[in-house]
């Protein structure tokens, strides 16, 4: 048994297939707990998520935003800062690339979403920066200052939408003009399934932060800054700098969920343009232990499972609330595994 | 109480820390466990205070086999260890220390166990007052307090796990008397150390420990101090080391003008110092003086206030500018596993961590682990295994590393804090070799050290530090034990 285990694929694999398993047995018994057929409902989450062609565009709609949100925690997570801020960056890019949209509503779309993408970009950038800066000049906390410029950014949003942005003739509802088509992420087909462009950045920046982060120069001093930043400065790698850096660097990503939010799935800016994405994808980094490639697969089941609680709660009348409960299963029990996994390893 | 370790093994990886080691302790005894770094020491006390277990052998305490599976059942038996760093809490009193320890404490203490606590603080600290706040109180003194932390958990087998290598002088000859003390009251120690002297003056018994084997033991009492080195480091003999001429350059090579800086506990007021090239200026002082600071300034590690460090008249490090990455100077900071290594990090990693920024973007790791064996090879760090996170290291092979990477390519300026710390007397003498084959091809060499013998047989020069300021600078003619400890304690000349 011991032997077994110790083969290295099985060893890679442990962790998300024991914790994968244990996820379902707490699942499980819950729904049963609750009256329901676990083994059916299960099956119904499946077709909710990936049944057919409309649920599965479902889900990757939604994995796109988990996706640069989870990047967004890993990256500052790779040297040592703890950053809960991708919601709050998530909203500011999307502010500031609507304001694009709104000086040049009429713009054609080589000019159009470039611009409003650069924004959005920037906006996450500066929501990233600020606890960054903070953290690395006054050593304040950059958990608590991420959590805090979430609220900020949100009531922003609100703000802009609710006075000067509203669209007058969306009488009561506060959101701004839809967006033209220009300021939009380019559609995607394939076959019976579409999706935008935003899905292919979103991987291809993970693959390519994936590279960066392990095999790079880049990457190890990371790694350095994050495991004694004294030496590091031994190294000639500021502290302060790279936390600037890479606190900027990790908003732009968010910045970019921000700018599919409202431009391709919203078609506005508007208050919700965010069901959590920024904290689904913290979940997410964690998940994957801040591994870019782990992420992609994450995000896609976290995808489908906040489709599925769409679908449950359609048709099995399931209160939506059961999908909070499958997250945080699904949270404990990878994380669990893996911890009793790291315990029993040093001691081996 | 009589200890005996029967066959003992215990293998970390591809590492037999310990293979097969039987070992007896009488009651009343001191015992000084000797051998070279890595030699499996630490290892073998930790397994008999349940800090590891074993993989095989046996424990026996008179006479009856006991399973210590923690250091909880180890302190049941009467077993206590005093480790290199401290479990004391500074921000706490002695008194207050000694009451969280104590067995079965209470939640609520009244006067009868304070006395209690109290009693042995008396007797083996009597200088220690119980209402100081530990953060106030010296190196020497805290170890005292975690002496008789053990001490009041009725320990009957005391290890001190190289207990003098942090100390100054006088605190070395305290705690000397104070081992004596507890061997008299019938409790048996086993003192880890690499120093002669902590042998000659309290041991009865050595046992000398290399590769994970038990090699030798012997009565120590009476034995000269040939055959103790003998002992240590079997047949090879020391050869002397080979000291360089005193500079003939009257040009410093590095200048440390008017440095100021500070820190929350302490400052440094102005420190000025030349180098001449080939120079070894040795820096004296009792510990906590500022020697960490200077040697952070010296290095641009920290943000000076004032005044600048010069590199052949060029200002290397200034308020406005500190380069610490320069490859000309190379530093050997105190602490490496916190100051000079980054644990979670490849042994090769680590070793190429002074060039990091000039490698390309995408480097050829292979090459840096094939360049980080053969230097771990030259340097004798074991495990030679550049892809092992370097916090696995045992605390001499971490040293080595960092000597390894600070002074295998030549510099223009050294600055050694405590480098020989942790190391034994081959490996000390491989150090001390490199400094000084730095130093004959130019470098100048800011030595901090605490080892007066050492510095008064190698120092060109020997400067005092003394509450963050230069007490006074000798040079290695004028120089001798009690000049210097005049200085050291009473920051001026007698």
């Amino acid at each position: 048994m011991k032997s077994f285990l110790a083969l290295p694929w099985v060893d890679r694999a442990f962790v998300p297939v024991a914790g994968t398993l244990v996820f379902l047995l707490l699942a499980a018994v819950f729904f049963q707990l609750n009256g329901y057929a676990p083994l059916q409902i299960f099956s119904q989450m499946v077709q909710g998520a990936f049944g057919n062609a409309f649920s599965t565009n479902t889900t990757l709609s939604k994995t796109i935003p988990i996706l640069f949100c989870a990047m967004a925690t890993a990256l500052p997570a790779r040297m040592g800062l703890v950053s809960v801020g991708a919601e709050g960056q998530l909203y500011f890019g999307a502010l500031t690339g609507t304001a694009v949209v709104l000086a040049i509503t009429a713009a054609p779309f080589w000019e159009l979403f470039p611009a409003a993408l650069l924004l959005a970009l920037l906006g996450g950038a500066l929501w990233g920066a600020i606890p960054g800066v903070l953290r690395a000049a006054l050593g304040v906390n950059e958990t608590i200052v991420t959590i805090l410029m979430n609220y900020i950014a949100i009531k922003i949003v609100e703000y802009a939408v609710y006075g000067p942005w509203k669209d007058a003739a969306n009488l009561g509802w506060p959101a701004t003009i839809a967006f033209p088509d220009a300021a939009k992420f380019p559609s995607l087909h394939l076959g019976a399934l579409s999706s935008n462009w935003a899905l292919v950045l979103a991987v291809l920046l993970a693959i390519v932060l994936h590279v960066l982060v392990e095999k790079s120069r880049w990457g190890t001093g990371l790694s350095l800054l994050r495991s004694n930043p004294r030496v590091a400065r031994m190294a000639g790698l500021s502290y302060t700098r790279h936390a600037i850096a890479v606190m900027a660097l990790a908003g732009s990503l968010a910045g970019l969920a921000g700018w599919v939010q409202a431009a391709n799935v919203q078609t506005h800016l508007q208050p919700d343009i965010s069901s959590g994405y920024g904290y689904i994808g913290f979940l997410v980094a964690w998940l994957a232990g801040q591994n870019f490639l782990r992420i992609i697969p994450l995000a896609l089941i976290m995808g489908g499972l906040l489709s599925s609680g769409d679908a449950l709660q359609l048709f099995a009348q399931l209160p939506f609330s059961n999908t909070l409960v499958m997250q945080a299963l699904l949270f404990i029990s990878v994380l669990g595994v893996g911890a009793w996994r790291a315990k029993h390893r040093s001691v081996a | 109480m009589k200890v005996e370790l029967i066959d003992i093994s215990k293998r970390f990886g591809p590492v037999q820390a310990n293979d097969a080691v039987s070992l007896e302790i009488g009651e009343g005894e001191v015992l000084a466990l000797l051998g070279e770094n890595g030699a499996g020491k630490s290892t073998l006390m930790k397994v008999l205070y349940g800090y590891y277990r074993a993989d095989s052998g046996q424990v026996l305490l008179g006479g009856r086999e006991v399973d210590i599976a923690s250091p909880r059942d180890a302190m049941a038996l009467g077993i206590g260890m005093v480790f290199q760093q401290f479990s004391v809490i500074p921000a706490l009193t002695v008194l207050d220390n000694l009451l969280l320890a104590y067995p079965d404490a209470p939640l609520w203490h009244g006067r009868g166990n304070t006395a209690k606590v109290l009693r042995l603080l008396a007797e083996f600290a009597p200088g220690v007052a119980p209402q100081r706040l530990v953060s106030e109180l010296s190196v020497g003194q805290r170890q005292q307090v975690e002496l008789v932390k053990v001490l009041n958990l009725d320990a009957r087998l005391i290890i001190l796990d190289e207990p003098t290598s942090v100390l100054a002088p006088e605190e070395v000859q305290r705690l000397h008397a104070v081992v004596r003390k507890l061997a008299d009251t019938g409790r048996s120690v086993v003192f880890i150390t690499h120093k002669l002297e902590d042998v000659r003056a309290c041991a009865h018994r050595v046992a000398v420990m290399r590769v994970g084997k038990l090699v030798a033991q012997a009565d120590a009492r009476g034995m000269d101090a040939a055959k103790l080195v003998t002992l240590m480091v079997g047949d090879a003999s020391l050869k002397p080391v080979a000291q360089t001429a005193p500079p003939a350059s009257a040009v410093a090579r590095i200048s440390l003008r008017n440095l100021r800086c500070s820190t929350e506990s302490l400052s440094l007021e102005g420190i000025d110092l030349d180098i001449a090239p080939g120079e070894v200026l040795g820096v004296a002082g009792v510990s906590g003086n500022g020697q960490d600071l200077l040697a952070d300034a010296a290095t641009g590690m920290v943000n000076l206030q004032e005044g600048d460090v010069l590199l052949d008249g060029e200002v290397l490090h200034s308020r406005d500018t500190r380069q610490p990455h320069d490859a000309r100077q190379g530093y050997i900071p105190e602490y490496p596993l916190k100051n000079a290594v980054a644990a979670e990090m490849r042994n090769s990693l680590n070793l190429a961590l002074r060039g990091l920024l000039r490698l390309p973007l995408f480097p050829r790791w292979a090459k840096l682990d094939a360049r980080a064996d053969a230097l771990m090879e030259r340097y004798d760090v074991r495990p030679r295994q550049s892809g092992l996170a370097s916090g696995r290291l045992s605390g001499g092979n971490l040293q080595k590393l960092v000597i390894a990477r600070e002074l295998s390519e030549p510099r223009q300026f050294i600055v050694a804090c405590y480098p020989t710390m942790g190391l034994d007397l081959h490996a000390t003498q491989a150090v001390y070799d490199e400094l000084f084959r730095q130093a004959a091809a130019g470098a100048a060499i800011l030595w901090i050290s605490e080892d007066l013998d050492d510095l008064l047989r190698y120092a060109h020069r020997i400067a005092v530090l003394y509450h963050g300021r230069i007490a006074g600078v000798l040079t290695a003619g004028e120089a001798d034990r009690v000049r210097l400890g005049h200085l050291m304690t009473h920051g001026e000349a007698a």
